[in-house]
């Protein structure tokens, strides 16, 4: 073997070395790239829990108020915002089966 | 039809509207109704009410709305010769309406022993108009009547945004232009999950006064909430429940237990004579209409 052909394979090696470490060192294998991910989330995460409203919680206030204070609104019951799909009393006058045909009941307390 | 529900004034409250609310437009009714209660519950020891009726023939300093709510029992009083009495809060104590209904509903009340009944025939306050001031002469009462006041200012708030109706035990009261008339089923008061008869109401409100529901015993005998001031004690009507249409839920709440406590002849007659539409149902289960219902 020639001086010259050494020289190749020698670059050769060094290169593929090189590569390597590289793929190694900047995490593009698959499992590196789904943990690097999640270390950005976790970062991200983080960095609302530490005060940061997220985009989530914006939306939840504009929807329903910023002024609404969670104690009051816990006595509303779960059917509030039902539609009309199962109530008693709509718009052409039409009834349902509720309260066997009526709109709705008395009867004192 | 959008439906909303809350619990308030140990009954369940039920808006139907049509027009979907958000929370913020249906948190200043919640507050109406919590306002109603700091203010009016006897059961609350911090409420206007029960600090009002620990300071007897005292002249003390009223809100508006208290001044409001007795100078309409006042007018309430008058035009019902007296049936109609926020001043018979002893005698409801005196046979054992002592607690939240929740405590006693069915129960024997062995401690509450009777004593001293006595008729109620005056108004208990004293009003100072230019001082916004009361005297309270006897302890008072104010349950029925700060039910419909409430509802009527809940009707107000809500019509703004849609018609529709508020349910609140079976009080109710429309608000806004309904497309027709309801349709409300009227409970058999001795079975209320059947429903005995029905009536139609384009608006205003109805409320219904029954003597079945707040039940307990003294001593082996059965006693209700609606106390007669001619005798102080329970009412022996014949008519067991009553159910009386008018203009407001506080005009309504007042005169369905007017009726009830007048008895059946005299109770028809006087809705007669005020034109007020009504359905009575007497302790045979016998359905009387008046006033065009």
């Amino acid at each position: 073997m020639d001086i010259k052909q050494k020289i190749s394979w020698g670059v050769s090696f060094s290169s593929l070395a090189l590569v390597a470490g590289m793929v190694s060192y900047l995490g593009l294998s698959n499992n590196d790239k789904t943990n690097n991910h999640s270390s950005q989330q976790n970062r991200q995460q983080s960095q609302d829990g530490a005060g940061l409203p997220s985009s989530q919680g914006d939306s939840f206030n504009q929807t329903f108020g910023s002024q609404i204070n969670p104690n009051d609104g816990s006595n509303f019951d779960n059917s509030t915002g039902t539609n009309d799909q199962q109530d008693q009393f709509s718009t052409d006058g039409s009834l349902s089966a509720h309260h066997r045909g009526f709109d709705t009941t008395t009867g004192g307390t | 039809m959008f439906q909303y529900q809350f619990n308030s004034m140990s009954t369940m409250v039920t808006i139907s509207i049509s027009h979907e609310l958000f929370a913020n437009d249906l948190l200043p009714v919640y507050k109406q109704f919590e306002f109603v209660e700091n203010l009016c519950s006897r059961f609350r020891p911090d409420s206007e009410l029960s600090k009002l009726n620990q300071q007897l023939e005292n002249e003390i300093s009223i809100s508006r709305e208290m001044y409001f709510i007795l100078t309409e029992a006042e007018r309430f009083y008058r035009e019902t010769c007296g049936m109609f009495n926020p001043g018979i809060l002893e005698a409801l104590e005196t046979n054992g309406y002592t607690a939240s209904i929740e405590t006693i509903r069915g129960k024997e009340l062995t401690d509450a022993v009777p004593k001293d009944i006595k008729a109620v025939r005056t108004f208990p306050v004293t009003f100072n108009e230019k001082r916004q001031t009361a005297i309270l002469h006897a302890t008072i009462d104010l349950g029925g009547i700060a039910k419909g006041w409430v509802l009527d200012r809940a009707a107000k708030l809500l019509e703004q945004y849609g018609f529709g109706f508020i349910n609140v035990g079976g009080d109710l009261r429309v608000f806004g232009e309904l497309p027709r008339s309801l349709n409300i089923g009227i409970e058999n008061p001795f079975d209320p999950a059947n429903i005995l008869t029905s009536l139609q109401l384009a608006g205003g409100a109805v409320c219904t006064s029954t003597s079945a529901k707040r039940k307990w015993f003294v001593n082996g005998e059965e006693r209700h909430h609606l106390i007669d001031p001619r005798t102080g004690t329970s009412s022996e009507s014949t008519i067991i429940s009553a159910t009386i249409t008018a203009r407001t839920a506080i005009e309504a709440d007042v005169w369905a237990k007017t009726v009830l406590l007048l008895g059946e002849k005299a109770g028809q007659e006087w809705v007669n004579k005020k034109g007020l539409g009504t359905v009575l149902i007497n302790q045979n289960g016998e359905i009387w209409r008046g006033g065009g219902l």
